[in-house]
C-alpha cells in the first residue's frame, strides 16, 4: 500500500494515511488500549500461576518429603553425625556447586569454569539466556559481567537481526520465485511462510532434541523443554548441556550447539515477529508498529529496497508493504516497536 | 537396592527447587506468591530457574505457556512506555527550533533519564539489599541481571527461608520489575538520541552544517524535511 500522498516513496516510512498530525496518537485510542492490555497480562499470569501451581506443587512437595526421608535415615544410620553437622555440610555443598564446583567427582579437575565452561557462560550472558547454574562470584567478575553485557547485548541484538533479516529475505526470494511460476504472489508468500516456518521448526526445535536426547540422555520432552527455553532466552538453567561429569563429550559438540543457539535464536525471533504482526493487524489504529533503535539503521536501509517484495499481508492502512526487519528477540532492549503515528 | 548417595539426593533435591536447609515440616515451594513470580519470570524471559518445572506436564505447558506470553509480554511493555513517544514527536522539528529551546528540550531529556536511572536502577537494589542483607553491589548486580532479562538466579529476591517478608513484598519487586523493563523499553532509543542530538548542537555551535549528518541509526524518528534515508 501506497504512503500518504505527498511523500517521496524513498522515505516510505510507515504512515497512517489519514493521520496528518504529529500526534495524532490520542488518548482516546491509547489507554482503553493500555488497561486491557494489562488486565489481559494480569489474567495470563493468573493463569499460568493456576496452572503451575496446580501441575508442579505435588511433585516438589513429594520431592522434599523423599529428601527429609532420605536425611533422616543418614542420621540414624551414623550415628556420630548430628543435625547441625549435617546442615552446615549441606549448606556447604549447595554453595560449591552454585559456584562451580564439581562436587560429586572426586577427581581434582579444573572445575567448570574452564575455556568451554566460560565460553558457554558467555555465550549466555550476551544472548540474555542466562542459564545460571555457573555465575560470577567474585565482584570483579561480576563488575565485569555488567559491563561485558551491557556491550554484548545489542551487539547481540544487531547480529540476530542481520541474521533474521537474510533469513525473511531468503523467504521472499522463494516466495517470489514461486509466484512467479504460478503467477500468484498471495500464495506464494503463504507457501514461503509456512515453509519456513515448518523448517525451521524442524531444524531447530524438532532434530536438535533428538542430539541432546543422545549425548545428555535426557528424554524427548526434556530436550524439547530445553531447546526451546534456551531459544527464547528464558534459560532457567534447570537442564544444561554439557554439565554431566560422568560423560565425555566430543570437541564439536558445543561449539555446534552455540551455532544451533544463534540460528535458532535468529529463527525464533522471526516467528515472534511473524506473530506479533499478525496479533497486531486487526484495525486498531495505534497498531501499525516498526522497529526503532538501533537495528533500525540495517532495517531502514533495507526497507528502501523493495526489490519484489511486493504486496502486504498484512493489510494495515498506509503502512510499507513489508514489515521492517527489527528484531525482537526478547521484550525490552530489543524490540523497541513504537506505533508509527507517533514517530511521523 | 541401595540408597543414592547423599550428595546426590541433596543436588537433586536442590535443582527440583526444594530447599535442602529446610526443616521436616516444609511446605512446598510452589506456593501461590511463587508460581505467580515464576509465570512472569517466565513470560518476561528472565528464567531465575531457582524454581524450575519437573513434572513433564510442567514442562509441556511451560513451553506453550512462554510462546504465547513471550509476544503477550512484549506487545505489553511497549503500550506501557507508548506515552513518551508522543511527546518525542516534538522532537521532530528539531533543528527549527530556536536554540534555547534546544537546549532545554536536550536538558529536559537528559533529566529524565536520569531521574529514570535513580528510581528504576538506584533506589530499588538499595531496598533489596537491606531487606535481603546483600552489599550494595549484589543488589545492584541483581538489579543489572534482572533487568537485562538475563536472569542467572544466583540472586533472587523473597526466596530465602530464613527472612520474614511482609506479603506485599514480592508484589512489590514484580511491580518493579514491569516497570523496569518498560522503561528500559523507552529510554534505549533514548540514549542514542540524546547523544545525536548533543553532537549536532556541538556542530552547530561549531557552526558546521547538519547536512552532512543525517544519521540514519536515529530510528524511528524520521525527518521527512531531510534527506530521504537512503541505504
Amino acid at each position: 500500500m501506497a504512503p500518504g500522498p505527498g511523500l517521496p516513496a524513498s522515505l516510505a516510512l510507515c504512515r497512517p494515511a489519514a493521520q496528518a498530525t504529529p500526534d495524532y496518537r490520542a488518548p482516546k485510542c491509547a489507554v482503553p488500549g493500555t488497561l486491557l492490555l494489562l488486565l489481559a497480562y494480569l489474567v495470563y499470569l493468573a493463569l499460568g500461576t493456576g496452572v503451575f501451581w496446580v501441575l508442579e506443587s505435588p511433585a516438589a512437595r513429594d520431592s522434599s518429603a523423599r529428601f527429609q526421608r532420605d536425611k533422616w535415615a543418614l542420621l540414624q544410620n551414623f550415628t556420630c553425625l548430628d543435625g547441625p553437622a549435617l546442615d552446615s555440610l549441606i549448606r556447604g555443598i549447595i554453595q560449591a556447586y552454585q559456584s562451580g564446583d564439581i562436587v560429586l567427582d572426586n577427581t581434582t579437575s579444573m572445575g567448570r569454569w574452564e575455556f568451554m565452561g566460560s565460553f558457554f557462560f558467555s555465550v549466555s550472558t550476551i544472548t540474555t539466556i542466562g542459564y545460571g547454574n555457573l555465575s560470577p562470584r567474585t565482584m570483579a567478575a561480576r563488575l565485569f559481567c555488567i559491563f561485558f553485557a551491557l556491550v554484548g547485548i545489542p551487539l547481540n541484538l544487531v547480529v540476530l537481526n542481520r541474521l533474521g533479516h537474510l533469513m525473511q529475505r531468503g523467504m521472499h526470494r522463494c516466495a517470489r520465485r514461486l509466484g512467479g511460476a504460478w503467477q500468484d504472489p498471495t500464495k506464494a508468500r503463504w507457501l514461503a511462510g509456512a515453509g519456513a516456518l515448518l523448517s525451521g521448526l524442524l531444524l531447530f526445535l524438532l532434530l536438535p532434541p533428538l542430539l541432546f536426547c543422545h549425548m545428555e540422555g535426557w528424554s524427548y520432552v526434556e530436550s524439547f523443554y530445553f531447546a526451546f527455553i534456551t531459544l527464547s532466552t528464558v534459560g532457567f538453567g534447570d537442564y544444561v548441556i554439557g554439565m554431566d561429569p560422568s560423560r565425555r563429550y566430543p570437541l564439536w559438540y558445543k561449539n555446534t550447539v552455540s551455532l544451533w543457539i544463534l540460528f535458532g535464536m535468529a529463527w525464533l525471533a522471526l516467528i515472534i515477529k511473524l506473530i506479533l504482526s499478525l496479533l497486531e493487524t486487526p484495525g486498531r489504529s495505534c497498531s501499525c508498529y516498526h522497529h526503532s533503535s538501533k537495528e533500525n539503521f540495517k532495517s531502514q536501509s533495507w526497507r528502501q529496497n523493495p526489490d519484489g517484495e511486493a504486496e502486504p499481508h498484512s493489510p494495515q492502512p498506509g503502512c510499507h508493504p513489508e514489515e521492517p526487519m527489527g528484531i525482537m528477540q526478547h521484550p525490552e532492549p530489543s524490540t523497541h516497536v513504537s506505533c508509527c503515528g507517533k514517530d511521523n | 537396592m541401595p540408597p543414592p548417595a547423599p550428595t546426590q539426593v541433596i543436588m537433586e533435591a536442590w535443582v527440583k527447587g526444594v530447599n535442602p536447609k529446610g526443616n521436616s515440616t516444609n511446605p512446598s515451594n510452589w506456593d501461590f506468591g511463587s508460581s505467580f513470580f515464576f509465570a512472569g519470570t517466565v513470560v518476561t524471559t528472565i528464567g531465575y530457574g531457582n524454581l524450575a518445572p519437573s513434572t513433564e506436564a510442567g514442562q509441556v505447558f511451560c513451553v506453550f505457556y512462554a510462546l504465547v506470553g513471550i509476544p503477550l509480554n512484549v506487545v505489553f511493555l511497549n503500550h506501557l512506555g507508548a506515552g513518551l513517544h508522543g511527546h518525542l514527536a516534538t522532537l521532530e522539528r528539531w533543528e527549527e527550533q530556536p536554540r534555547r529551546s534546544q537546549l532545554l528540550q536536550i536538558l529536559g531529556l537528559a533529566l529524565f533519564l536520569t531521574l529514570g536511572t535513580l528510581v528504576i536502577l538506584i533506589f530499588p537494589p538499595m531496598v533489596f539489599s537491606h531487606v535481603e542483607g546483600w552489599s550494595f553491589g549484589e543488589g545492584f548486580y541483581f538489579a543489572f541481571i534482572t533487568l537485562s532479562t538475563i536472569g542467572f538466579g544466583d540472586y533472587v529476591v523473597g526466596t530465602d527461608p530464613s527472612k520474614h517478608y511482609i506479603s506485599v513484598y514480592r508484589s512489590l519487586a514484580a511491580i518493579w520489575i514491569l516497570l523496569g523493563l518498560a522503561w528500559l523499553a523507552l529510554i534505549l532509543p533514548l540514549g542514542p538520541l540524546l547523544l545525536h542530538r548533543c553532537s549536532q548542537l556541538w556542530l552547530l555551535s561549531r557552526g558546521l552544517s547538519l547536512k552532512d549528518r543525517g544519521a540514519p541509526e536515529m530510528d524511528g524518528l524520521p525527518r521527512p524535511q531531510k534527506i530521504p534515508i537512503s541505504a
